[in-house]
């Protein structure tokens, strides 16, 4: 399972879409679409839940902010990998990284930024494995680090 | 800052985020016809143009931050990206672009980034002002003790206002180009404040069919200790 937490829904969609490629289940045949309000609606193989959250028949969940993303971590869900936006509405992900670390059980969770920030330091103790710049990165890259982290 | 000025640079800071989210559906678009993959290049390749000036006015902003640092830059190595870079657009936009290299000093005192910048902005403003058929150029030589990056292009000749600020050597505010259609000054704008921090000298040439800007920038005395 994948977490994609990025506040503007259509990023999302693009590295969500990226990672299913991975699981050979192409992110269109799921069905999902992106409605005005930023959340994920699906015809078929997508669930959706009541806070911008949905999720594809590939393993990928998508939510609009990071206290969703933890309400589901909390809820048992325990995702292989992250990909986190850091300007996000409500708590940023300089703060969802900390929660991260504060326990345990997620403190291992390999995260990789996903930002248009130019971040220069270093933040592997809070679990990223990569950074990727929104303004350069390729669906190759992201499918890349979907392919080591996450399990199918 | 001029608070009109200011106003493009935060207007270019709330582009950032959908130029980046295009480029994205571009690089994720599937087509199944056989023109697709051409335009979804095409795609990519015009989102990153404009990413890459969204990013460069950002820039401004931070230069009086004073974080861009001042180092030996090879100059010839960063024309020679910008060339290639732009290689493909020159090609598709049917002109021609002519590099010269007849410099002797390899080195300048600038910083490589917004050097990239200045020259890209340069070479783009020349094929936007070119006319099918024609080719630009590019040419790098030394002036006594500064290397010169000259950009020649045949197209109008450059308005008396763009002039006089190209001679005073800085450009305050992107202006409306009227007789250089399509243009609003942005490159040379961009180019001019970058330059001025780089404490390079800018300028322009009227010719009778186009126009040459320059930049001027300091060689390397580091250089020196190796010739």
């Amino acid at each position: 399972m994948i977490f994609v937490i990025d506040d503007d829904a259509i990023m999302a969609e693009c590295i969500a879409k990226a990672c299913s490629f991975e699981c050979g289940v192409r992110f269109s045949d799921a069905g999902v679409r992106i409605s005005d309000g930023g959340v994920c609606s699906s015809d078929a193989g997508v669930r959706i839940s009541d806070g911008g959250v949905c999720s594809s028949e590939a393993g990928v969940r998508i939510f609009g902010d990071a206290v969703a993303a933890m309400e589901a971590i909390s809820d048992g869900a325990m995702p292989d990998l992250i990909f986190l936006d850091i300007l996000l509405t409500g708590p940023d992900g300089f703060t969802f990284l900390n929660e991260l670390v504060s326990y345990t059980d997620t403190a291992r969770i390999p995260v990789v930024v996903v930002t248009s920030l130019e971040i220069q330091h270093d933040l592997s103790d809070y679990g990223v494995v990569g950074i990727l710049n929104k303004d350069t990165m390729t669906p190759a890259e992201v499918r890349e680090y979907a392919k080591k982290y996450a399990r199918h | 800052m001029d608070a009109e000025v200011d106003g493009i640079l935060v207007a270019a800071h709330e582009l950032k985020a959908p130029l980046s989210v295009l480029r994205q559906l571009a690089l994720s678009f599937d087509g199944a016809g056989d023109g697709d993959e051409h335009i979804r290049s095409e795609m990519v390749s015009v989102s990153e143009r404009a990413i890459r000036q969204v990013n460069d006015l950002t820039k401004i902003k931070r230069l009086s931050d004073g974080l861009f640092e001042m180092e030996p830059v090879a100059v010839r190595a960063v024309c020679d990206e910008v060339t290639q870079e732009l290689q493909y657009l020159f090609r598709f936009n049917k002109r021609d672009l002519f590099v010269k290299y007849a410099n002797r000093a390899g080195l300048v005192v600038a910083n490589r980034e917004l050097l990239h910048s200045v020259v890209y902005n340069f070479l783009l403003n020349a094929m936007h002002y070119s006319g099918e058929e024609t080719r630009s150029e590019l040419i790098v030589k030394d002036v006594k003790d500064r290397v010169r990056i000259v950009i020649r292009d045949y197209g109008p000749a450059l308005p008396g206002d763009v002039w006089r600020e190209m001679k005073r050597g800085f450009i305050e505010k992107p202006t409306s180009i009227a007789m250089r259609p399509g243009s609003s000054g942005l490159g040379l704008f961009i180019a001019s404040r970058f330059s001025r921090y780089m404490n390079a000298k800018v300028g322009a040439v009227r010719h009778r069919d186009g126009t040459s800007f320059y930049v001027e920038l300091m060689m390397s005395r580091q250089a020196r200790l190796f010739e």
